[in-house]
This record gives C-alpha cells, structure tokens and sequence, in this order.
C-alpha cells in the first residue's frame, strides 16, 4: 500500500465517521438535555428511542422545499453546501490516531500532513461565516438578516482571540504541525507537557472562544428564537435546512477535535506514551506490524473519548446556562479574552524567552 | 496533470496584470465607494500574485515578505476605510462618492 | 508536500483553469449589478488567488491569503455591504472624460504589458530547479526579523493606529444626534 492510496482510503473513512457522529450526538443531545431536565426524552422510535435520529433524517429528506420570493437563487442553494464543506474539509488535518507500519513502512492516520496544518485548519473554518451571511443575505428576510449580521460580528470577534491563542500555542510548542503537537505532548507519558497543563489560561479562552465560534449556547445570539425566529436559516426547509444543521454539528465536532488535539494530547492515552502502548500490545502476544495495528486502533478509540468529552460538554452547556444578551456577548469577546489572550501571549514569549534564550 | 504549452512564469505574470487593470478600471469608473475599495483590494491582489511570481522565480523569500507587508497593510486599510465609509453613509445616506460634494462649496 | 524541488516550467490546466476562474471573479466584482454579488466576487477571486499559490508551492502564502484576505478581509466588505444594505448603484457616469481616460490608460497599459509578455526570451532564464525552502514560512519569518526588522515594526504600530483609529471612529456614531446631519 502506498501512503496515497492510504490518503484516498482514509478520505471517505472520515468523512463518513464524521457524518455519522451527527447523530449519535444529537441522540446524546436529545437524551441528555431530557435527562439534565428531569425529562423522558424522546423514547418511541426504535430499542429506547435510539432509532430517533434516523426518523428526523428521514423527515428532513421528504419535506417539501420552500423558497423565499425574491430570494437569490444560486446564493440560496450555495450557502448550505459552503456551511457544510469546511468543517469536513477541515477533518484532513486531524491526527486522528497514531502511526502504524506495515513491512517497516510507517503510515500516519492524518489525510494532509503539511507542516502549517493548525494555520490551514484556521484558515478553512474561516470560511465558515460566509455561509452564515451569505444564507442571511440570500433568505430575503430581516430577521434572517440580522441573525447572519450577529453571526459575522460574532465570529470575527472570536476569531480575533483565538487567533492569539494559536500564537500562544506555537510560541510553547514551537511548530504549526498538528501531528508534531500531538508526538511533542505524548512524549516520555507525562500529562505535563498536554497543552492543557501548559496553556490552561489559553484553553479556557479557546473553549469559550469555540462556543461562540460554533454559535452555541450560551453564545447563540445568531439563532435566538426569541428574537430573530431561528436567525440565518429561517427560510430554510427541507434539505437544504438539514445541510446547515449537518454543518453545524460538523463544525462542533472538528472544534472538539482541534481542543482535543491540542490541548488534551491527541490521540495519545494518558499516562502511556506511543511506544509504549506498542509494547503493551505485544505483551498480549501480538508482533511486528500487528502490534502497532491494535495500538493505533486504541489510540483512535482514546482520541474518539476526548471529542466525545467535549461534545458532551457543548451539550451539557446548551441545557445549563441561558443565553448571553448581544452587547455582554461582544463585550465578552473584545473587552475580556483579547486583553487575556494578548497578557498569556506576552508571559509565554517571555517564559519561552528565558528558557531557550534568544535564537 | 496536463501540461499546457504556456510559461508558468507568463502565465501568472498574465493573470496578476489582468487583475490589476481590471482593477483600476474599476477603481476608475465605479461610483460607489465601496466597490472602488474593492477593486483597489483586485488591484492589491494582482500586485501580490505578480510578487510570489517573481519570488518563486527567483526563489527568494524577499517577494512572498513583501507579500506579507501588502497582506497586513491592505487588511488595516479595509478596516478604517470600510468604519469611514460607515460613518459617511450615515451622515449622507449614501456611498457613492460624487455624493459628497460639500468640500467643493 | 516536502519534495523541496520542482521545475519551473509549463503551465499545468489546474493553474490555468483557476486562473481563468480568478480572472472571471474579477470582472464579476466590477460588473455585478448589487454590491453584494461584487463583495461575493470579491471573495472568489480572493479564494482562487490563494489556490493559484498552493500551486506554486507558496503554501503559507496561500494560507495567509485565505485567513487574512478571504477569511477577514472579504468578511468585512460583505458584513458592511449587508450592513448598509445599498441600493445597485450606477455604472459610471457619463460625461466625465478624465476618468474615461484614466480607465483607457489602464487598459493601454494591460494590452501593453501583454504584448511585452509576447516577446520571446522577456524574463531571464531564472533558476532552473527552483528551491522552494524559500517560500516556507521558516524562510519568511526569518526574513521578516533580519532583513525587514524595521518595516515589521513599522507596520505593528501601523496596525495599532488602525486599532485605535477604528475604536475613535465607531465611538463617533454612537451619538449622531448630537452632530448637525449634512446634507443628503
């Protein structure tokens, strides 16, 4: 097998784990929001309801499609399939599990393995927002206007702070490489060197960052019911409404997995470097190539945990906390983590400074 | 991938010229100020392609630092022109430029 | 990704093709009738542009292209042309002979230009085996802190007064009753 073939393979491997995960979460979601209310969930479809993602897929599919009168129609049909591309698009830079060999030949689990992945990362769900605004322009309706002009403000302003988060990050990591971060915190089975323990100033603002990046709760001002209806994708039915929500559980899933990624060690198992946990595999009797199969396998399993961990905290947050009023969201973003952001940047260069000296 | 009997380097020269007259006719004959600003953006960007050209070129790092320097300079442009333009819009409830005429007198 | 060399030379379809597609964005910016479409246009061009530098092999270049120009830049012009919400404004107007010369004149010099491209043997030869290590974002930043130290610093304070020429004009519309409103 030759590493491209490897590549082509491992493309439709996560793009259909992705979409798959959709709704297993929104399964959790609708459980668990039940279960954190005190409620029973939906439960009739299906062994304990677990067939309910697969009815609302397929009410989604047979609904019939409206379209605004004097809506644009190309942009109409365009900002779905934009709000569903760079998330998925954006899964190619993840490690999602350890290097395995076969003959001696060692192959990475990571589709693109370019040296600025954590910067192609940033600049594809950049890219995001334009769905956003481009479905609000394209709706033909004030309150869907609105919605889309909240979501752009939004979004650049998080964008800003985890922008100097990255900086942060690059500064104590020393490279943009995501799967050199995820070696560099799995080395010598330490937690001390996960970014979390050695960024945990910049971990809450990226995760705080992240919710609003992903239009969440408490941050889902774009979409308040109250107030705009359902924000950006109120005239969307059908389909094309079942492409945004896709995209934006997409979107929630790869947030989930750049956090895990960078800052809770990847696809490394705690305590257990990779090398390791290939040693711990062949004293279960397994050899050679064999063994670094199997470990690979259970480092994916431990990486799936963490984004499981992170999306269970979106959820748990969605049904705990009310939602921020505009002027508290914005002020949040530009008034306290900026100023955060920028203080952590400069203790970090300086720390770095006097560790390693000037270059 | 096809190769074309075509210069990569006169290619790339073409297409960056090509956006930069495209452009400045913009610039030029466009009345609204926002679409002006975006064509200066168009000519920028032409200047910018023909810059990592020459920089792969001559596979010097000098080009794609300038590149940089445009990229940082045009997004601090767009910031304060597009607030003015904003605030313009407001005072005369309109952006195209001939609009604003009262410095003439 | 990290071959390090390639030769320059001919012209592959996929870098024709977008660079056809960038050009075609690019008249789209100046002859859509809403200026949304323009920003829209605006936004493709910048998009492919960054695809014609991951061609290259200018991959931080493009990166940049995408998270700066297209990821924020573009975002801009889109966000304040819905904000302002304008009318499709007039193309040109007539009568007015400077600015028809002036668009003439940068016409001339596009037919110019591409009429000097014609000539055989124009550019120098260049360096066959073209090292891309020079486009990394290694050699880069490494050029920004030696060579260009005093524009980068220049331009850090540049963006600052941009910060704070922002802040001062956005705290300017806070109060428009307070200003006497000009004239329509």
């Amino acid at each position: 097998m030759t590493p491209l073939l490897w590549s082509l393979f491992l493309v439709p491997l996560v793009g259909v784990a992705v979409l798959t995960g959709v709704p297993v979460i929104l399964m959790v979601e609708r459980r668990g929001s039940a279960w954190l209310q005190r409620r029973t969930g939906p439960n009739r479809v299906g062994p304990f309801g677990l067939l309910q993602p697969m009815a609302d897929a397929i009410k989604m599919v047979f609904k019939e499609e409206n379209q605004p009168a004097r809506a644009s129609k190309f942009l109409f049909i365009f900002a779905p399939v934009l709000a569903i591309l760079p998330p998925i698009v954006g899964f190619s830079m993840i490690p999602i599990a350890q290097p395995f060999t076969i003959n001696g030949e060692s192959f990475a689990v990571q589709i693109v393995k370019s040296d600025l992945s954590f910067l192609f990362l940033l600049a594809i769900t950049s890219l995001h927002v334009f769905a956003v605004l481009i479905a609000g322009w394209a709706s033909n309706n004030k309150f869907s206007l609105m919605g889309a002009l909240r979501a752009g403000s939004q979004m650049i302003s998080y964008e800003v702070a985890i922008g100097l988060c990255l900086v942060s990050l690059v500064v104590s990591y020393g490279t943009l490489n995501l799967s050199e971060i995820v070696t560099l915190q799995g080395a010598g089975s330490r937690l001390a060197f996960w970014g979390f323990f050695m960024q945990p100033l910049v971990f809450l603002i990226m995760w705080v960052s992240v919710f609003a990046e992903c239009n969440r709760l408490p941050f889902d001002l774009p979409e308040g019911e109250t107030e705009l209806v359902a924000g950006y994708h109120t005239e969307y039915s059908g389909l094309k409404f079942g492409l945004f929500f896709l995209g934006e559980y997409a979107a929630m899933y790869l947030a989930s997995a750049l956090m895990a990624t960078v800052f809770l060690g990847g696809y490394n198992i705690p305590f257990v470097s990779p090398d390791q946990l290939v040693s711990f595999v062949e004293g279960l009797g397994l050899y050679g190539d064999q063994a670094t199969w199997v470990a690979s396998a259970l480092s994916a399993v431990s990486f799936a945990a963490k984004v499981f961990f992170f999306m269970f905290v979106f959820v748990w947050v969605r049904w705990t906390l009310p939602r921020f009023r505009y002027d508290q969201l914005v002020g949040l973003g530009w008034k306290v983590l900026l100023p955060l952001a920028t203080i952590n940047l400069i203790g970090t260069m300086i720390f770095s400074f006097l560790q390693k000296g000037a270059y | 991938m096809i190769s074309l009997p075509v210069g990569e380097l006169e290619f790339h020269v073409f297409v960056s010229i090509a956006l930069f007259a495209i452009g400045a006719y913009g610039f030029l004959c466009k009345r609204s100020g926002l679409i002006a600003l975006m064509c200066l953006e168009l000519m920028l960007n032409g200047v910018n392609l023909f810059l990592m050209t020459f920089s792969k070129h001559h596979s010097s790092p000098d080009g794609a630092s300038l590149f940089l320097f445009i990229v940082l300079v045009a997004a601090a442009e767009a910031a304060i022109a597009l607030s003015i333009f904003v605030i313009l819009s407001r005072r005369f409830g309109s952006v195209v430029l001939d609009d604003y005429r009262r410095l003439k007198g | 990704m990290s071959e390090g060399i390639v030769v320059m030379g001919q012209v592959n379809l996929f870098q024709v093709v977008v660079g056809i597609l960038a050009l075609a964005a690019a008249i789209g910016v100046v002859h859509s009738k809403s200026a949304v479409s323009s920003a829209l246009s605006l936004m493709a061009t910048l998009f492919l542009t960054a695809f014609l530098y991951f061609a290259k092999g200018a991959y931080f270049a493009g990166v940049v292209q995408v998270l700066i120009y297209a990821g924020a830049i573009a975002v801009l012009f889109v966000f304040i042309v819905m904000l302002l919400d304008l009318k499709p404004s007039r193309v040109a107007i007539p009568g007015q002979k400077g600015v028809a010369l002036l668009a003439f004149a940068a016409t001339a010099m596009f037919v110019v230009v591409v009429a000097l491209l014609a000539v055989p043997g124009l550019f120098e030869p260049g360096l066959q085996e073209s090292n891309l290590t020079a486009l990394s974002a290694k050699a880069i930043s490494y050029n920004f802190v030696s060579t260009y130290m005093l524009p980068f610093q220049a331009t850090g304070f540049l963006i600052l007064a941009a910060i704070v020429g922002v802040i001062m004009l956005a705290k300017s519309v806070r109060s428009p009753s307070n200003e006497s409103r000009g004239e329509p």
